[in-house]
């Protein structure tokens, strides 16, 4: 079941297309994550869904409902890029005032705030404690409690690694999962690559108002595969030897900062060359400490995606 | 409860939590007593004082008490406003910056928000009002028990009297929605120092435009009055004055009143609509362009 669908929507800025006729749907207990360059469409997108912005023309259906404001509010939980919080009001009666304006019950807020705050480890002595007087951190952290206390079906966190160090980010992850089991939908906006490719099960891709590539992760990457092998040995190849050996069509060397004195290699088998065989061949020359194929990551498709169109 | 009743208790329990709440109610009044002690010591030692002493009654100045009661409700509202207004544009223009608007147009429409702020504004500043009406509430018992006979109570419950502060709170809440609405759209327009001073000046001027037109009023039926009657800047003042005063048929102040509230409501959608749009036009200057994002948002 789709939790959002998204038909032909386009808006404009005058002559300036922000969306234009993009189609997506996202599968209830997807994570999500958006990505596209600044600029791209992506902030408008994400203010359309929460009825933040009027479209000029398409839908957006959030579990079957037409988005509208007070009505598809309380499914959603939002959090902007740029993060707002009172800065003289105690964290408690922030969460819940947040909670409550997407018109939840008090008691399930209270419960929540508690079970949240656990989870991200607030002190007891912070969470009466007025905003201003918390670290980035846990104001990230208090921001991020606030969006979900209320337990939407859908949650939005637009750049939610920025401001936590890799322990919080940690959390974050976990907190993630956890929402996931739930069975709540997350999209995730990021231009944090590894944290989006570790988390999300599926992608979108969006340039110039337009999503040009989505789906599920593992299928994207693999329709990306370029058959590209990575081969790191313990001493230096003869890479001319290795090439004329007829089952390489290219070889060359990439840095590789993790082994101190290995050869990191990339190796283009030619088309119908076995594994085995490459790695008979390089066996001759040098001890092989690792081989793998090389996978496409976000940055690649990114990168490829993007840089592409511009070209276009 | 609603939404709008959820922004305002936040709004206020926020600021009446602050200590800078109390500083502020309990010093103001040992300021005017102060300032009152000062003038009265003036009064005893300097002749020009002693001359603005001078109660001689001069013909045609006669004002009757509740044309006197108009123009201190004229009066009020302008204290009134000049002081709130500011705390309604401060906080409209914090939201804004700091970025909690985004959240809020999430859950509300934006004019629910302005007309949250406007309450809740007004609430905290009817607060500290009914805390100095407390301490004046004391003096006065106080002043009854001592001396009895000086002071007239039995006038001062007078159903003249009720009539005039029902005017008196009718014309006050509706100039302080309209006025309200102005600062909050203020707030939500702009967010360099310079301009912001530009919006309030003109503010500014149209509160003094009202006040002063609003002494004009205390005795006077003029065209000019029965105009300054019907606009709404100007008829917070000059309704009062001239309502209070006995000075317009009950049908024209129903329509001032009417005029008052369509004008306020009006103004705060407005007022809105500027706050959820200032999430689109961040950093810029309000371009005819962007006018149709203005119209169009909610």
């Amino acid at each position: 079941m789709n939790i959002l669908d998204i038909r032909d929507l386009s808006k404009f800025y005058g002559n300036h297309a922000a969306l234009n006729g993009v189609n997506l749907t996202i599968e209830q207990g997807a994570v999500f994550g958006l990505l596209g360059p600044n600029g791209a469409g992506k902030t408008t997108l994400l203010r359309i869904i929460n009825s933040i912005l009027v479209n000029d023309s398409g839908s957006v259906l959030i579990d079957g409902v037409p988005a509208k404001l007070g009505v598809t509010s309380k499914m959603i939980g939002y959090m902007p890029e740029e993060r707002g919080l009172y800065s003289k009001m105690r964290v408690d009666e922030q969460i819940l005032y947040f909670g409550r304006l997407k018109g939840a019950d008090m008691q399930l807020l209270r419960n929540n705030m508690q079970e949240f705050m656990d989870i991200f480890h607030i002190e007891e002595n912070d969470r009466h404690r007025r905003v201003e007087e918390l670290s980035k951190g846990n104001q990230q952290k208090v921001q991020i409690i606030a969006t979900i206390v209320h337990e939407p079906k859908l949650i939005i966190l637009d750049e939610p690694f920025s401001g936590f160090d890799p322990i919080n980010g940690q959390l974050l992850q976990s907190l993630i999962e956890r929402l996931r089991e739930k069975g709540c939908t997350v999209i995730l906006s990021s231009h944090n690559m590894p944290a989006i490719e570790q988390m999300c099960t599926h992608i979108g891709l969006i340039n110039k108002g337009q999503l040009l590539l989505h789906g599920p992760l593992q299928e994207i990457r693999e329709s990306h595969r370029t058959g590209l092998l990575s081969l790191t040995t313990s001493s230096e190849l003869n890479r001319g030897m290795a090439a004329d050996s007829g089952l390489i069509e290219s070889i060359e060397e990439v840095q590789d900062n993790l082994r101190a004195g290995a050869h990191t290699y990339h190796i283009m088998p030619k088309h119908g060359v076995s594994n085995n065989d490459i790695l008979a061949t390089i066996a001759i020359q040098a001890d092989i400490l690792a081989f793998s194929e090389v996978m496409p990551t976000l940055s690649d498709l990114f990168i490829q995606y993007t840089q592409g169109q511009t070209t276009n | 409860m609603s939404k709008l009743s959820t922004i305002v208790s936040a709004e206020y329990r926020l600021e009446v939590k602050s200590k800078s709440f109390w500083i502020t109610t309990l010093l103001f009044p040992v300021m005017m007593v102060a300032l009152g002690g000062f003038i009265g010591y003036l009064s005893t030692e300097s002749d020009a004082m002693k001359t603005l002493q001078d109660n001689t009654p001069h013909p045609g100045d006669d004002i009757s008490g509740m044309q006197l009661l108009g123009m201190l409700s004229g009066f009020m509202l302008f204290m009134f406003i000049t002081m709130y207004g500011a705390m309604i544009f401060n906080k409209v223009k914090t939201e804004k910056t700091n970025r909690i608007v985004e959240i809020l147009i999430s859950c509300v429409p934006g004019r629910t928000v302005m007309f949250a702020k406007v309450i809740g504004v007004a609430l905290i500043g009817l607060t500290q009002i009914a805390i100095w009406a407390a301490f004046i509430g004391v003096g006065v018992f106080l002043m009854a028990m001592l001396m009895p006979g000086i002071l007239p109570l039995s006038a001062l419950l007078s159903g003249k009297v009720l009539w005039a502060l029902v005017l008196t709170f009718l014309y006050f809440a509706g100039g302080f929605c309209l006025y309200g609405g102005l600062y909050a759209m203020a707030g939500a327009i702009t967010d360099r120092n310079n301009e912001n001073q530009g919006y309030l000046s003109m503010i500014m001027m149209l509160l003094m435009v009202s006040f002063y037109i609003g002494i004009f009023a205390v005795d006077n039926s003029g065209a000019l009055t029965k105009i300054c009657f019907l606009v709404p800047f100007t008829s917070p003042t000059v309704g009062a004055v001239q309502s209070i005063g006995g000075l317009q048929p009950w049908y024209m102040t129903l329509m001032s009143l009417v005029i008052l509230y369509g004008s306020a409501i009006v103004t705060l959608i407005f007022a809105g609509k500027a706050y959820t749009s200032a999430v689109l036009l961040k950093g810029k200057k309000l371009s005819p362009k962007d006018l149709i994002v203005f119209f169009k948002a909610r």
